[in-house]
């Protein structure tokens, strides 16, 4: 079925970054809407995962992806173990698992079901810490990891990069969560537009 | 007790003697010194009257220092910002801080309540108890009718401050901390334990509930080592919190930790919240928490002027204040004799009487030739308070016999102190159920914590002597000191050992003699307990209310256990200990909810078309978590006028709903088709690709959990569609049965819900909007797309799901569009519905069509009927197992007499009625009623109002008889006529057509 179409996707929170991509008010706090986040769940069986294993094996991929929460590199793409039998691929333009047999995996478009906001600044994790109960130090967490924890009761997916954290929440909360961020962020000198 | 100020005794706060601050007591301008506590600045203004007492209203001064205090509990600030039982001991002063006495009217020095202290008799533990009861013999069994009438009286005549019941203007936070090693307590064990532990590489936060580090190092006259120690801490990248209480200790170690902000930083930043609530998780817990001075009880011992001897020594050398000139201590160790030497420094004349017989040669050395009077083997019998002034004046002494103690003689006073001991702090190894022992020879409660991650360090771990606390603070903190192993420190060190001292009983003597001051619990109330049965501790407590106040006996709960172990003829250590619970002083609310009040106390779930939604009018409403539109209003319409618009139209020609936020699972797997058979109740074995079927899940127990339709999309794999309120519970059970009872199944689960946005496109012109907004009509047609068909179309080359299901009872059509595009594909599908007769419609005509139509919702799906009484039994086969299969078939759910689904009309068309309301047999509407109404509506179709509800038997039952409905909340009975549930288009031909 062909998938192209003018319409421009319109994010949850589209309407509190308009005119406003990267927000520059304060030094310490920096708000990035990630737009048209693409996101692939694969699903594998359990007598299925050392086919899985061959399979990721000819693509070329950085990073251990059978440990779990570690962001690899796959292609241009991301990819991690979010669960014991399933994984997100995360922007992957080249379609890497094209050929992967529905016997081995199943997959699955979650593009639409989460807001990914990146956040970057020295208070991002400050702020961060005020609503997320995990441990963000350095040992604990370090670059690349990417795990799923709560934010005012509500599953989020929480991934540290290199210079910046990416929290990915579902659409429906996105906005009432990003609120509550933005009240959090007000108390460290963010001021939204 | 007249307390002056003296000269500057350390350097440490020279800087701060010349700044003063003004202040407010009772709304008379004070002066005191920046960095006074309330109670050091009450007292430098020579007001000895702070409060009155919780039932007694006996005048209460300053009795302490710290978090103990039982005595000097105000109420700061004014109008929203009223704050009330702060303890004065422990806050700050601050520049034009509002400070009020409080439970005492018309003023604190003449209170009229206190004319209940001459009928403290009848007012003894229990006193509630008893009287309310009921009179006899007129109440007899039946009580609390005079209790009633009089409770009004007494909760305003006891208690303690009051609340403001403005809205809280303040803000607060929630913070999430984590560090290796936690150190509660900045005393001389905190700082070295926070020393030795920064030296081992780990993260260290030292937390101090004090708005100054120190501890007890600030209540010594030399400041000289605590100066060195704050050098070093300053050199170690260490967090410190001030101002910061430790209130509750949790599993693994974590510690609740609230944070006041000091008031001049939120001067300055005003965003600044008034409190922060950490949730601090370490892996390592070092409690040096030091230990609490007790008083003993005696008569009289709550007068003003009377307070523990550290308190004293802190008065003097934190805040220079000398708390009077003619001073007498009573004490049963050696700790006071050092407080005595430096206030005799001070100037003071201080009199010793100490409850031991004989006292180290050391002690007896130190205050040779001072002018310090010792008495041995003697106690204070009783406090006297002046002809004029309720403060203490004169003391009767006691001696020491060998059978008790006798009347020796009197000495006159302006200040009493007191020390009968040291308690550990161990309230948060208590928290967490840390073996608690009764150390005899300290007479103190003692705990080591868990021996794996709370350790205690100092005097909270029962050891006196500085060197032995600094050491033991060495050992937890250095990890020198592994799991299991027991502290190689002292416990203990007195030079001469303590002579247990909880009360001084002289038969001459009468009077009140407290062991609670903040609940006024005398030791006579636990006598009485002990007359009356309630031995245990917690019975104690609860009779008593030992232990319940603010302070949480913070100091009278080890007299209160002595003096029941007395009466009982048992060891302290046998009577045992309640545990202690959190908090270990009060917290606010407020830190507790954090940010999460007004619109954040709950997360809230908006649908992708909720801002398109709004910008049509839409009237949004709570379900649950999410906000979903209600109605529409044109312009002067209300909720009546907009839904039965809303309903006719879509009946007539077309309406648009938003229904995102039913849940929505996708089940993928070669197994998809096994699974969901074992799921539902009718068959799903064989569904065609691009069909739906509406199925119904049961409990385990054979109840109704959810229905929805489910879509099956490819060969192994299906949409399912879940109600909104139990999307989440479904998907939970889906997930578990996975796991658990059939992990052999190849299935994956996973919610789409957010995925996908849905709307309901119903109504007989549905098919004609649809044929306008795909991008191939000929996939809509009735052919292609007959009733429960699915299929997947382009809408502007996107690719959505359009499905031929209905709840509105007419031919319908629901679409699932990609949420991101939601927006526009809505304002797309609008404008084209534009060509016909068309309207939104809200949740409002969702349930008036539903009902209309006799659909069930969570109304009637609540948690009790079976698939039976909706009267979907056919949908349960018979020729397989599904969850619930084998306990529906239970006798009591198989009754003919069940409630069952039913439709209700008024006789009198013109009536209306609420759901709630109960149905009976005209003539017995007392007792257990038929039936009930479970939701109701105007029907626009049938011109009348409708219902549904459930009455025994069903439709059948009650055919020849004559129902009423009544609502006795609202004084509405009329007479009902019970119907089919599908009240409209029974046949269904709309649905079909």
């Amino acid at each position: 079925m062909a998938k192209s179409s003018h319409i421009e996707r319109i994010s949850a929170l589209d309407s509190y970054f308009t005119n406003r991509p990267e927000t520059e008010i304060s030094t310490e706090i920096y708000f990035h809407l990630i737009k048209d986040t693409k996101i692939t769940q694969i699903a594998i069986w359990p007598e299925t995962i050392s086919e899985f294993q061959n399979y990721i094996n000819t693509q070329k991929i950085t990073g251990d992806f059978l440990h779990p929460s570690t962001v690899c590199q796959i292609e241009d793409a991301r990819f991690v173990r979010v669960e014991p039998l399933k994984w997100w691929l995360l922007n992957d333009e080249n379609d890497v698992f094209q050929s992967l047999s529905e016997d081995i995996a199943v997959r699955l478009d979650l593009s639409h079901s989460f807001v990914q906001l990146k956040i970057s600044g020295k208070k991002a994790c400050s702020i961060l810490s005020h609503h997320i109960p995990v441990d963000m130090r350095d040992a604990p967490f370090p670059i690349n990891k990417l795990i799923t924890t709560s934010l005012h009761h509500v599953g989020i997916k929480l991934w540290r990069a290199q210079d910046c954290w990416y929290i990915f929440m579902p659409r429906s909360f996105s906005e009432s969560l990003w609120q509550l961020i933005c009240k959090t962020a007000e108390r460290y000198g963010y001021a939204p537009k | 007790m007249t307390a002056i100020r003296v000269s500057q005794q350390s350097s440490i706060n020279k800087h701060k003697e010349e700044e003063t601050i003004s202040f407010f007591w009772n709304n008379k301008k004070l002066r005191a010194r920046k960095g006074d506590s309330i109670s050091a600045a009450l007292l430098a203004n020579k007001c000895q009257i702070i409060g009155r007492s919780f039932k007694y209203h006996r005048a209460r001064g300053v009795t302490s220092a710290g978090v103990e205090e039982a005595g000097a509990l105000v109420t700061t600030g004014k109008g929203a910002y009223t704050e009330p039982n702060v303890r004065a001991s422990t806050t700050e002063i601050s520049e034009g801080l509002f400070v009020y006495s409080q439970n005492a009217w018309p003023s604190v020095r003449f209170d009229m309540g206190s004319i209940l202290n001459l009928f403290g008799r009848f007012f003894a533990a229990g006193f509630y108890y008893k009287t309310f009861m009921g009179i006899p013999p007129l109440e007899w069994g039946r009580g609390t009718g005079i209790w009633m009438f009089f409770e009004k009286f007494i909760r305003k005549a006891a208690g303690l401050g009051t609340a403001s019941r403005l809205e809280d203007p303040d803000s607060y936070e929630h913070l999430h901390t984590h560090t290796d090693i936690l150190v509660i307590g900045s005393g001389p064990a905190g700082i070295q334990a926070t020393i030795q532990a920064a030296k081992t590489g780990k993260d260290v936060l030292l937390v101090e509930q004090d708005y100054a580090i120190g501890g007890s190092y600030l209540s010594l006259l030399d400041k000289s080592e605590f100066k060195k120690q704050t050098i070093k801490l300053k050199k170690h990248n260490i967090t410190v919190l001030t101002r910061t209480t430790a209130f509750g200790l949790y599993d693994d170690t974590t510690v609740g930790l609230v944070e006041i902000i000091c008031p001049e930083e939120r001067d300055k930043k005003p965003r600044k919240p008034r409190q922060r609530f950490h949730i601090c998780r370490t892996k390592r817990l070092i409690l040096a928490t030091g230990a609490l001075e007790r008083n003993y009880a005696f008569s009289n011992n709550d007068l003003p002027g009377i307070m523990t001897v550290s308190s004293a020594r802190t008065y003097l050398n934190r805040f220079q204040l000398l708390v009077g000139s003619n001073i007498v201590i009573s004490t049963n160790n050696d700790s006071a004799y050092e407080t005595g030497l430096e206030l005799e420094t001070a100037g003071a004349s201080v009199t010793i009487l100490d409850s031991r017989e004989q006292i180290a040669d050391l002690l007896l050395e130190q205050i040779l030739g001072k002018r310090i009077n010792l008495y041995l083997g003697s106690a204070v019998a009783k406090a006297k308070h002046g002809v004029i002034s309720p403060c203490v004046k004169h003391i009767e002494i006691a001696q020491k016999t060998n059978d008790g103690w006798r009347q020796s003689g009197a000495l006159s006073c302006d200040c009493l102190l007191v020390s009968a001991g040291w308690s550990p702090v161990i309230h948060l190894a208590s928290h967490q159920g840390c073996p608690i022992e009764w150390n005899e020879e300290n007479a103190c409660f003692i705990s080591n914590g868990d021996n794996k991650s709370i350790f205690f360090a100092g005097s909270a771990a029962g050891i006196w002597q500085f060197e032995d606390c600094i050491q033991s603070a060495k050992e937890v903190a250095g990890e020198t000191r592994t799991k299991g192993q027991k502290p190689s420190s002292i416990i203990g060190g007195w030079r001469t050992a303590i002579a247990p001292l909880y009360e001084i009983r002289v038969p001459t003597i009468k009077g009140k003699a407290f062991i609670d001051l903040q609940h006024d619990v005398t030791a006579s109330d636990v006598r009485l307990a002990h007359q009356e049965g309630f031995i245990s501790v917690e019975h104690l407590k609860r009779y008593t209310t030992l232990g319940m106040a603010t302070d949480q006996g913070k100091m009278g709960n080890v007299i209160g256990l002595a003096l029941m172990a007395d009466a009982l003829n048992r060891p302290i250590g046998d009577v045992g200990v309640t545990r202690f619970r959190p908090p270990y002083t009060s917290i606010s609310l407020g830190a507790l909810a954090g940010m999460h009040r007004q619109s954040h106390f709950k997360p809230i779930r908006k649908t992708p078309f909720n801002n398109w939604s709004l910008a049509n009018n839409g009237i949004m409403i709570d379900a649950g978590l999410w906000h979903r539109p209600w109605y529409y209003p044109k312009q002067g319409e209300n909720l009546q006028d907009a839904y039965i618009r809303e309903a006719t139209i879509t009946r007539r020609s077309l309406g648009i709903c938003d229904v995102s936020s039913l849940g929505k699972i996708m089940v993928q797997g070669p197994d998809s088709t096994t699974f969901l058979n074992r799921i539902y109740t009718n068959p799903f074995a064989k569904l065609a690709i691009g069909k739906a079927r509406y199925g119904i899940i049961l409990r385990d127990d054979g109840m109704v959990f959810d229905d929805g339709t489910t879509w099956r999309l490819s060969e192994n794999s299906y949409l399912m569609t879940t109600t909104t309120n139990h999307a989440a519970a479904v998907m939970a059970t889906l997930e578990e049965l996975l796991q658990t009872r059939w992990p052999d199944l190849r299935v994956h689960v996973t919610s789409v819900t957010e995925q996908w946005a849905g709307c309901a496109i119903a109504g007989p012109n549905s098919r004609s909007l649809l044929s306008e907004i795909v991008d191939d009509p000929s996939e809509i047609s009735n052919e292609t797309l007959p009733f429960m068909g699915v299929r997947q179309v382009l809408l502007q080359n996107i690719p959505c799901y359009i499905a031929r299901i209905s709840f509105s009872g007419e031919r319908a059509f629901e679409v699932y569009i990609p949420s991101d595009y939601s927006h526009t594909m809505m304002q797309f599908i609008w404008n084209k519905a534009q060509k016909f007769e068309s309207c939104l419609y809200g949740l409002e005509a969702l349930g008036t069509m539903r009902i209309e139509k006799g659909h069930v919702t969570g109304a009637e799906i609540d948690g009790r009927v079976t698939i039976e009484d909706i009267g979907l039994g056919k949908m349960a086969s018979q020729n397989k197992d599904f969850v619930g299969s084998a306990l529906r078939k239970r006798e009591m759910l198989t009754s003919p007499n069940r409630p069952q689904l039913v439709g209700i009309f008024p006789k009198d068309k013109n009536k209306t009625f609420s759901a709630g309301a109960l149905l009976n047999e005209a003539g017995k509407r007392k007792g257990h009623p038929l039936g009930w109404i479970t939701a109701v509506t105007y029907s626009p179709a049938l011109g009348h109002w409708i219902a549904l509800g459930f009455i025994e038997g069903g439709l059948t039952a009650v055919e020849d008889k004559h129902i009423v409905l009544s609502d006795e909340l609202r004084s509405n009975f009329l007479d009902v006529e019970i119907v089919s549930p599908h009240m409209y288009d029974p046949e269904g031909k709309r649905l079909h057509g």
